[in-house]
């Protein structure tokens, strides 16, 4: 479904509540406040003139193109057009949280054990998957990744803890 | 013509370039199958292992990829109502209603059959008209260049699904993203902070895997994986009896010339010209209640002018040097990144390349459809392969690909925060694919506007006094015009729509 029938599902479904409309008038004005923020970082930048522009005069006129659609956006959430909330983010915070870890074991401890634990922790913890199935899986992926970029590209990983990468 | 044609197939033929031909091929075909990895997100998990490649090789390897997908993608489609890519999603009406009545088998040889020709019609025009395009896009200054790339991008902006606002953001987001790092003509860093890694700008393997890899994988999370219902584990006879060829005739040469059209439009793809076929059929047809109820027109006319579309938008990449949609603009970065500058002037500097880029694509095509028609009952036991499993393989053969750029986390980084941005851009449903245009497009926009304000003395008014500019700017002012007056008709019609239930119920 494209966003513009998502949008008019929601206006049809009658006015959205007084939380939906901040949210949804939020989100655009914090969009907005960047533009703004961006304006002022290529006043500083030096915008120069149409005969003699400076560094920040492109960068000018992306902030006042950001800023106007911002507020258009935020005009239509205000007239009435709710954004889609942001729904369930149990399962998306914990596949944040993996792949968070994923760069930190990789980057203190080595690539084997990044793969092997959050490939395993993301099955165990987002699938219905038994035991047997996700070592199965979680060493299979390892095994390739490891095979591909250890041996076959010859990556410089991480100075790693392990013998290995 | 003929020299070059046969130049073409000598690099094509050579067995480095015929292997990526058939890789690129196969891995794209059993990718457009896979949910959740299309062809951005392939072609950016392999654009780290391509640095290595002579830059041919590794443009006829994501050639292949991106065609094959455009052949996968239809499998799920019409055997799962999943479409395996975007374009495929029109394919999904009819070509699982065929499925459901037990002729899976036609539904997915017509789509090989009309992709075929509709990338042979695509191909034909790239070979004969991206020369002549080259010759002409010479004599283009800057100021014409500068509003090609705007035109496009407000094009993509305007064409795309989603409101035009926030795909007008999502530009300017990518076209921030591009300034960040040395000013190209001054040398000055911009919004860099004390960040010594910004002042290489950021990467755009890192951002692009970044929204349409990790931000792809977590949106999918949202849902726990809903089993599809496979219609048919046998698809019996692939091979259309004379009926469906005769019905589909004609629905596959207006789908070629279609696709072939609308891939020369900024921001055209795929889907738009898989809408404007089925939407050409239903008109076309002597039946149109039949659509939606398992019309094989209604799968070879959309098919054909998906894979013409994919085909011909190579057209303002190798002729002009400028993407028109996202996949192509990663094959523009993979040209950049070995020095390589597309435009104009690459049929002259590197006809090696172009030539033997457009014969792989021939190549190509015949293996897609050799390979495609014996390969759907291999492609059908892939889909088995659970979303659990390869949600973790996505994200970390994505991070670490990402850290193969040179060898830093520090990509790895920029890939998960913009995995996050990627993210709440889906749910509030702004569109990634002008965020990444706008990224890769935003050097050349910048440096093109810089050049020709430096070369006039009246400053802006050198966009007006130049005719190709001129009409540029035109065309633009009508796009916003047109956008504007829709968006208020639309309102108007939705309050009255209100007003008159208001009126009804009281």
């Amino acid at each position: 479904m494209s966003q513009q029938s998502e949008d008019v599902r929601y206006r049809g479904s009658g006015q959205p509540g007084v939380k939906t409309r901040i949210y949804s008038v939020a989100v655009p004005v914090v969009l907005g406040l960047c533009g703004i923020a961006l304006l002022v970082g290529s006043l500083a930048l030096g915008v120069g003139t149409t005969n003699e522009p400076g560094p920040g005069l492109w960068p000018f006129a992306i902030a006042c193109t950001w800023t106007l659609a911002a507020a258009a956006i935020a005009w239509e959430s205000f007239k009435g057009t709710a954004l889609p909330p942001v729904g369930p983010s149990q399962r998306p915070a914990v596949g944040f949280g993996l792949t968070l870890a994923f760069i930190l074991i990789f980057s203190y401890i080595g690539l084997i054990p990044a793969v092997l634990i959050v490939t395993s922790a993301w099955m165990k913890l987002l699938s219905d998957m038994s035991w047997k199935r996700i070592i199965i899986a979680s060493l299979t992926i390892t095994a390739l990744l490891y095979i591909l970029f250890a041996i076959i590209i010859g990556t410089a990983f991480p100075a790693s803890v392990l013998p290995i990468p | 013509m003929n020299d070059s044609i046969l130049l073409g197939f000598s690099v094509a033929l050579d067995p480095m370039n015929l292997l990526a031909v058939l890789a690129g091929c196969l891995l794209g075909v059993v990718v457009g199958v896979l949910p959740g990895l299309g062809p951005i997100t392939t072609i950016s998990i392999l654009l780290p292992f391509t640095y290595a490649m002579e830059p041919t090789t590794a443009i006829i390897l994501l050639a292949g990829i991106y065609a094959g997908v455009m052949y996968g993608g239809t499998v799920t489609s019409v055997l799962l109502k999943l479409p395996g890519e975007a374009a495929s999603v029109v394919t999904a009406i009819d070509g699982y209603e065929m499925a459901r009545k037990g002729r899976a088998g036609p539904a997915l040889g017509i789509s090989a059959i009309g992709s075929f020709i509709g990338a042979t019609v695509a191909l034909i025009a790239l070979t004969f008209f991206a020369p002549a395009l080259a010759e002409l896009a010479v004599k283009l200054g800057p100021p014409e260049y500068a509003m090609l790339a705007l035109l496009g991008l407000l094009l993509i902006a305007y064409l795309g699904a989603g409101a035009f606002a926030k795909a007008v953001v999502a530009a300017a987001i990518g076209l921030f993203l591009a300034t960040v790092g040395l000013d190209p003509i001054s040398g000055d860093a911009r919004f860099v902070g004390d960040s010594l890694q910004l002042l290489d700008g950021m990467d755009v393997v890192a951002v692009v895997l970044g929204l349409f890899g990790i931000g792809e994988v977590l949106f999918s999370l949202r849902e726990r994986d809903s089993e599809a219902e496979l219609v048919s584990k046998k698809v019996g006879r692939v091979w259309p009896t004379k009926k469906d060829l005769r019905d589909s005739a004609a629905p596959i040469a207006r789908g070629s010339v279609i696709g072939t059209l609308v891939g020369l439009v900024p921001g055209g793809g795929g889907l738009l010209s898989s809408l404007l076929s089925y939407g050409a059929e239903r008109r076309f047809a002597k039946n149109p209640e039949e659509f939606g109820k398992g019309a094989i027109q209604g799968v070879a006319g959309p098919e054909t002018a998906n894979n013409a579309s994919s085909t011909s938008s190579f057209i303002p990449l190798l002729s002009l040097g400028i993407p028109f949609n996202v996949t192509i603009s990663l094959l523009f970065s993979v040209l950049l990144i070995n020095g390589i500058t597309p435009g104009p002037r690459l049929v002259t500097e590197n006809p090696d390349l172009f030539w033997g880029v457009i014969a792989s694509m021939y190549l190509g095509n015949v293996v897609l459809l050799i390979l495609s028609l014996p390969l759907v009952g291999l492609l059908i036991q892939i889909l088995r392969v659970d979303m659990a499993v390869l949600s973790p393989f996505i994200i970390v053969l994505s991070l670490v690909g990402v850290y193969t750029i040179d060898n830093n986390t520090w990509n790895m980084w920029v890939a998960l925060f913009f995995g996050v941005v990627g993210y709440f851009m889906r749910i509030w449903g702004f569109p990634p694919g002008p965020l990444v245009l706008a990224f890769i497009l935003g050097g050349l926009l910048e440096t093109s506007l810089r050049q020709s304000l430096l070369l006039g003395d009246e400053g802006l008014l050198i966009f007006l006094q130049r005719p190709g500019s001129l009409a540029l700017i035109a065309v633009s002012v009508l796009l916003i015009g047109a956008s504007t007056f829709s968006a208020v008709r639309k309102r108007r019609a939705q309050t009255g729509a209100v007003e008159e239930s208001i009126h009804v119920g009281s």
